[in-house]
């Protein structure tokens, strides 16, 4: 794609079409969710049968969205990056490249598939049986090699921060998915090549759950997407990062307190105290290097606050930044014992995801995108920027019906199950604690829609774009602002 | 030591290496320990290895994806104890492999559902829930009325034996055996199933001449939180 | 003997030795000598060989 005849040979087709498969799975998950929230509200879409019925399809909506979207998401960023600030091509080519792609896309749609026909080891976020385990496990230490390979052989003598984040990402994920997925198969005994049983079992097994899922949100959803953050903010406000050295501090504090915080997520039951405690104190104190972090990325557009109204994707990346913040001060919140004895088993814990899901992971991906698109496939800029700020503020109202419903819902929902009447008796029974959610559930599932919406109008940019068309009104904001 | 970061940013295998102290040490101090401490699980009697029918049951619960909706954690708060009963033990689910406390409680928690409802309210609620509680939300599992595939279940407990529950070789030999009985059997005849596992639920749910997966799945639901006779146990057995 | 070493030692003193390993962190990005080496740092995403703009 390059003019230049001197230029580092970039592998940029694996990026393409990382990247397109980001934006469809995207979509997919989306919708997926969007589904399920609608089943809450109205039962009758469970269809009554067995392969449609939400405890199957949850599985789906979270592993495509979290895996397929925002995995498929971080490989074209990370390769992206690593190549761009290395000064170097990837290692292994395309061929060590489509090996990841095609086999991770592959993995995608057996794991969705074995769910749905009702496959799965039962913990969250960790369903795929043992031997789709074991090929993940085969993709991800081929992307290990591309990606260290790739910062080997670089052209440039320093590591940048954003590869540190990466590097993180793919060697916790590494021991986490191995760590959490031990289990005997049925199979060894004659039995079923679907079915294993976990070699932890009860509190252990809770433990390292909770130790494996904080931690796919800590290292996958936070600390990969951050590396995204140290990457496009820098690049689309065309300034470096405001502070390297707190980038610096930012990573190690942040790596060694996440790993911490998992026993937050089983706060008074029967795991032993100090554990709890200890996962308590890490999650308020986490609360540093998360804002740590946030002021990083905002301060980066000082003395450039301008690109926030000329440029919508600039507003993609730095309303991401200020979701995380948000979602960084709520979490610690809610891990002190006290108020998750209200919140914890409610809708205010879904809320609390998709704030950071939608408003910072999603946001931040909708934002490297809409960067990256163009540079890949060679367009001065997207087809129109006028429609990613339609895009914008769409998905943004989506993530408002979105949150508040689940904060009203679920406090709402914790102070019913804890409410006694005058005599001395519980007030409410507990199916009279699911009626009272369904109004804020329809609400929830429009914001859904709305989130879809918005990502369908990615799309058509999107597609208009690599079709080399150009909206009339592109030249005139993208020239006097952002460009 | 200055000098030693730099290092770090230069040289991938160094920062390999210190990411992966970062990363190690954190779930050591919080997970070993577990292992060692002699406090993690109280000692109470009565929790015993599921019973094969029970053990395909939870297998089911698994497949539905139930855990998405039901926690099985009941929290030692005032509230939760008289909504659900006493609060869990680790003891309890010691032999749940995987664990199935959940994060959510869409549905009620079901810790302790163990005996609540009949069998027939259970098969009722389980096949249309509108039919018995007209406000839920919970899909409807019809599919679960038909024949339960038990034939390989000796293998998934001998799976189960290499991970720590306690199966005997008996236990195992029987496996089948036990699980026709526990549908089929004649409670007042004190079958074998009863004494090799006790306070299992013997019945047939759903009135068919075969095995449903309904008859495992209720079987599941119907000894869950009933182990532990908990007026026999001494307070200083579960302080924590 | 090594898990006697997490019970005894890791567990009850995170305290001490999470402070030590976070002021050696702090000392290092924030020792005046290294502030210009550090934040050259940043510019490299914005040095890219081929950037056809």
């Amino acid at each position: 794609m390059s003019i230049n005849t001197e230029a580092t040979p970039y592998c940029e087709d694996v990026i393409k079409k990382f990247t397109l498969a980001a934006i469809f799975w995207g979509v997919v998950g989306f919708l997926a969710g969007d589904f399920i929230a609608l089943q809450l509200a109205f039962p009758v879409l469970n269809l009554d049968l067995e392969w449609t019925s939400f405890g199957r399809l949850r599985p789906v909506h979270t592993s495509a969205v979290i895996f397929a979207f925002g995995g498929n998401v971080l490989f074209a960023t990370s390769l992206y990056i690593v190549q761009r600030t290395s000064r170097a091509g990837l290692f292994g080519g395309e061929g060590l490249g489509g090996f990841v792609f095609w086999n991770f896309q592959a993995l995608i749609v057996v794991a969705a598939l074995s769910y749905v026909l009702g496959f799965s080891q039962g913990q969250e976020y960790a369903e795929p049986e043992w031997w789709i385990d074991l090929w993940l496990t085969v993709i991800w230490v081929a992307y290990l090699i591309a990606f260290a390979g790739t910062i080997m052989k670089r052209k440039e003598p320093h590591i940048y921060v954003a590869n540190w984040f990466f590097f993180a990402m793919i060697l916790t994920i590494a021991m986490l998915h191995l760590g959490n997925n031990l289990a005997v198969p049925a199979a060894f005994f004659g039995g079923s090549w679907m079915k294993s049983y976990n070699v932890f079992g009860g509190v252990q097994n809770a433990m390292t759950q909770w130790w494996y899922g904080h931690n796919a949100v800590g290292f996958f959803l936070t600390a990969g997407f951050l590396g995204i953050m140290y990457y496009f903010v820098p690049k689309r406000a065309e300034r470096p990062v405001y502070s390297y050295r707190l980038s610096i501090v930012h990573f190690w504090a942040l790596i060694f307190l996440y790993i911490w915080a998992g026993p937050h997520h089983l706060h008074y039951t029967a795991l032993p105290d100090w554990a709890q405690t200890l996962g308590m104190t890490f999650s308020v104190m986490l609360w540093m290097p998360s804002w740590g972090g946030m002021i990083n990325g905002l301060m980066t557009l000082s003395g450039a606050w301008d690109k926030l109204r000329t440029d919508p994707v600039m507003r993609f990346l730095v309303s991401s930044v200020a979701f995380y913040g948000m979602s960084t001060f709520e979490g610690p919140m809610m891990s002190i014992k006290a108020v998750n004895s209200l919140s914890h088993y409610t809708d205010w814990g879904i809320g609390h995801v998709h704030s950071g899901a939608l408003g910072w992971v999603a946001f931040v991906s909708f934002g490297a995108l809409y960067y990256l698109v163009p540079k890949l496939w060679g367009r001065k800029e997207l087809y129109s920027l006028k429609l990613v700020g339609v895009h914008f503020w769409v998905a943004t109202v989506g993530i408002v019906f979105y949150i508040t419903a689940m904060w009203i819902s679920g406090i709402m929902q914790g102070l019913m199950w804890r409410a006694y009447d005058n005599l001395g008796f519980l007030q409410y029974s507990f199916i009279e604690t699911v009626e009272a959610m369904r109004p804020y559930y329809m609400i929830r599932a429009l914001g859904g829609f709305l989130f879809v919406l918005g990502s369908l109008v990615m799309v058509y940019n999107v597609w208009k774009t690599i079709k080399g068309d150009v909206a009339d009104e592109a030249y005139a904001s993208a020239t006097s602002g952002a460009r | 030591m200055f000098k030693h970061h730099a290092k770090i940013e230069t040289n991938i295998f160094f920062l390999a290496v210190g990411i992966l102290l970062t990363i190690v040490v954190g779930g050591l101090v919080e997970v070993v320990p577990l292992f060692s401490i002699e406090s993690t699980i109280e000692k109470v009697d009565g929790v015993r290895p599921y019973s094969p029918l029970e053990q395909r049951g939870r297998d089911i619960y698994i497949r539905e994806g139930c855990y998405n909706c039901h926690s099985q954690m009941i929290r030692p708060f005032k509230d939760e104890v008289e909504r659900y009963g006493h609060y869990s033990l680790a003891a309890e689910s010691k032999y749940d492999h995987p664990f199935q406390w959940g994060s959510k409680r869409t549905g009620p928690d079901l810790a302790r559902v163990g005996g609540k409802y009949t069998d027939d309210w259970q098969v009722r609620h389980l096949i249309n829930p509108r039919d018995v509680v007209p406000g839920s939300i919970m899909p409807g599992y019809k599919h679960l009325m038909r024949p339960l595939n038990y034939s390989d279940i000796a293998a998934d407990m001998k799976a189960l034996r290499a991970v720590g529950v306690p199966y005997t070789d008996a236990q195992i030999a029987n496996a089948v055996k036990d699980l026709e009985e526990q549908v089929f059997g004649d409670p007042a005849a004190k079958p074998a199933v009863a004494a090799s596992y006790p306070k299992a639920h013997i019945g047939s749910a759903s009135g068919k001449d075969k095995v449903t997966e309904m008859d495992a799945l209720v079987a599941y639901l119907q000894v869950l939180g009933t182990m532990v006779d908990f007026s026999t146990v001494k307070p200083e057995a579960i302080r924590r | 003997m090594f898990v006697a070493f997490v019970d005894n030692v890791l567990r009850p003193f995170w305290v001490l030795w999470v402070i030590m390993i976070f002021t050696g962190i702090v000392f290092y990005a924030y020792w005046p000598k290294n502030k210009s080496r550090l934040e050259e740092y940043g510019n490299i995403p914005l040095r890219d060989d081929n950037e056809e703009r």
